[in-house]
């Protein structure tokens, strides 16, 4: 599903960010990042939902090479990811209802079809009650779950979360993971970028650890002990050996 | 009535899986597999053309919409461009009916006659009806002494210095029509000589050189409309564009989500374009309005003017090509501005 073949990202101004990344995360799992405030972990998400291009190294998504990939061909790519930010990214000047129903309006269902689907989406994530509010009336935690809904209203097969909790407290947190986990449950491979190291640890994947733009380390299943079935779980993600 | 909307769907959807269900239950057969397929493809065509035409449909009105909700800066931008529109149409305007005086003096073909100052209304009289037998004139009418002097009496304002005179110094006057166009054929040129040529004519007068000069002015006017014409396209263009660079600012957070979450470019364009569309349309139409009004305002003057000349002058508005036209091409000028600044802005906007 997504693979980085030493990958690197340089700004003209901050130098290499990433430098040589190589993963594998394959379809249907769920995975952490994690590392450090300014390892790295924004610019690696960027990167697959092509909001910034690659320096070096090919990303492949879907069986595409993200590096080669026309302009004009990534607003279909995006259409297969979910994005949920830190900072929600909602339009405050536009109901629950038409912040989640954006996706679809972009790609232009039709009006029956839309309320339908965004309907579905806000009652999975437990908002169906407030679909005429607008974002500034409600609390962080259910800012976050429209931004949830939003990813999800179009059934995209991948979720990237950047700091999807950075702004929650540890119980609200726990059931935003607890929700992406449910996803993940229904096949959808999932990536979410975190520090924060004890919700990471309450869970149980596969984590890719960054410092410095660079791929440290993998928690493999041998620091923990696990069932046989979150075994596979982990092995779906694939670190090269270092050399 | 979104309960109301909710019931009608739970209906539609009952109704559509009793249908199904009908079906399921006794056309299993393969042909009716295929029907299936073919009105499942039916169904999805015509659902995402209802979604595409859902869209353009929203958009379309969406966008005046959003131009009704800040009604002060869109009647500041739909003024100035109507400004910039109605300027070069009513001097267009203006030229027509300019054109068509001078048609109508053209048409009129006049030849003053003025007979030796010592001529009398009788000899007048009789070189009148021998003129009237000639073939190259239509009609002849006579001035006499007396009415020349009534006629300057009522014009010039100098009766009292003739009375002073004491003797009438007017000629006799004939006004000869042609029967051909004065400007157009030799027939008529002939005739002039051949008056000039008569014992009796002292001097002969053709209201040809000024219509000339008339239609001189008239062709520099129409270059300079087509220049004036030009340099206020252009300010159109610029206003609308600056507009919706202003309009993209303020939605730059709008479009970068939009952007996030799979959007094109046509499709964040789109609203954009239609504004433009409607900022040169309305102010097309702004502009009409402000030629008409203005065309009505001199109306008192130009029915002077036909009295003056005994003529029906009849008021040239903007025609109904014109205004289509003028409309078409506004509304190609807005669309055009604002692709401009698309072009030019929305491929630099982050994240691409
Ligand atoms: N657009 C940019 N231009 C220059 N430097 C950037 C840009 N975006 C991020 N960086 C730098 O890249 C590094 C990694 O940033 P980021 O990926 O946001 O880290 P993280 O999300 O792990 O906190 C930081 O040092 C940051 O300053
Ligand atoms: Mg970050």
């Amino acid at each position: 599903m997504l693979q980085f073949n030493r990958v690197s990202k340089r700004y003209p101004d901050a130098g290499d960010v990433l430098s040589d990344v190589s993963f594998t995360l394959e379809r249907g799992k769920m995975a952490f990042l994690t590392g450090h405030s300014g390892a790295g972990k924004s610019t690696m998400l960027k990167l697959i939902a092509l909001i910034e291009r690659s320096s070096r190294g090919q990303i492949i998504l879907n069986g595409k090479n993200l590096s080669r990939l026309q302009n004009r061909e990534i607003p279909s790519m995006r259409r297969n990811l979910g994005l949920i930010f830190q900072d929600y990214r909602l339009l405050n000047d536009r109901t629950v209802f038409d912040n989640v129903a954006l996706p679809l309006i972009v790609t232009g269902h039709a009006h029956s079809e839309v309320a339908r689907r965004v309907r579905g989406a806000l009652d999975k994530v437990g908002l169906l009650n407030k679909e005429k509010r607008y974002p500034l009336g409600l609390s962080g935690g259910e800012q976050q779950r429209v931004g949830i809904a939003r990813a999800i209203v179009n059934k995209p097969p991948m979720i990237l979360a950047d700091e999807p909790t950075g702004n929650l407290d540890p119980d609200l947190s726990q059931e935003i993971m607890r929700m992406f986990a449910e996803f993940n449950s229904h096949g959808v491979t999932v990536l979410i970028a975190s520090h924060d190291l004890a919700l990471i640890e309450a869970m149980d994947y596969p984590v890719l650890r960054l410092d410095h733009g660079r791929l440290v380390e993998s928690r493999r299943e041998a620091e923990s002990p696990r069932l046989p079935e979150s075994r596979r779980e982990a092995e779906s993600l694939r670190l090269p050996e270092s050399p | 009535m979104n309960d109301q909307r909710t019931i009608r769907r739970m209906q539609q959807q009952r109704r559509h899986e009793a249908t199904r269900s009908l079906k399921d239950s006794g056309l299993s057969s393969l042909y009716a597999r295929e029907r299936k397929a073919v009105n499942r493809y039916w169904a999805t065509f015509r659902q995402s053309l209802q979604g595409y035409l859902d869209n353009h449909g929203h958009t379309l009105f969406a966008s005046l919409g959003r131009m009704w909700r800040t009604p002060v800066a869109t009647t500041l931008t739909v003024t100035v461009i109507a400004i910039a529109l109605a300027l070069p149409a009513s001097f267009y305007v203006m030229l027509k009916n300019l054109h068509q005086l001078g048609v109508v003096l053209e048409d009129s073909n006049q030849i003053s006659l003025f007979l030796k100052p010592t001529l009398s209304d009788e000899a007048g009289m009789a070189l009148a009806d021998r003129l009237k037998d000639h073939p190259g004139v239509e009609s002849v009418a006579l001035i006499t002494k007396e009415g020349a002097l009534r006629e300057f009496r009522t014009y010039s304002g100098f009766g009292e210095a003739l009375d002073v005179l004491g003797v009438n110094p007017l000629p006799v006057v004939i006004q000869v029509r042609p029967q051909a166009s004065l400007a157009e054929s030799h027939e008529a040129q002939g005739l002039v000589k051949e008056l000039q040529a008569l014992p009796e004519a002292e001097y002969v007068q053709l209201d040809l050189q000024w219509l000339d000069r008339l239609q001189a002015l008239l062709g520099l006017a129409r270059h300079g409309i087509t220049m004036i014409s030009v340099l206020l396209s252009l300010a159109v263009l610029l206003v609308v564009s600056n507009t919706i660079r202003l309009e993209l600012e303020n939605r730059r957070e709008e479009i970068v989500v939009a952007k996030l979450v799979g959007a094109t470019h046509g499709y964040i364009s789109r609203p954009f374009l239609y504004c433009g569309f409607w900022y040169g349309f309305i102010g097309s139409v702004a502009a009409w309005l402000f030629v008409t009004f203005m065309t009505l305002l001199v109306y008192p003057s130009v029915q002077h003017l036909s009295e003056l000349y005994a003529r029906e002058l009849d008021l040239k508005f903007l025609g109904f090509i014109d205004t289509l036209g003028l409309i078409l091409f506004a509304s190609l000028l807005g669309v055009l501005g604002a692709w401009l600044v698309l072009m030019a802005q929305l491929y630099r906007m982050n994240p691409e």
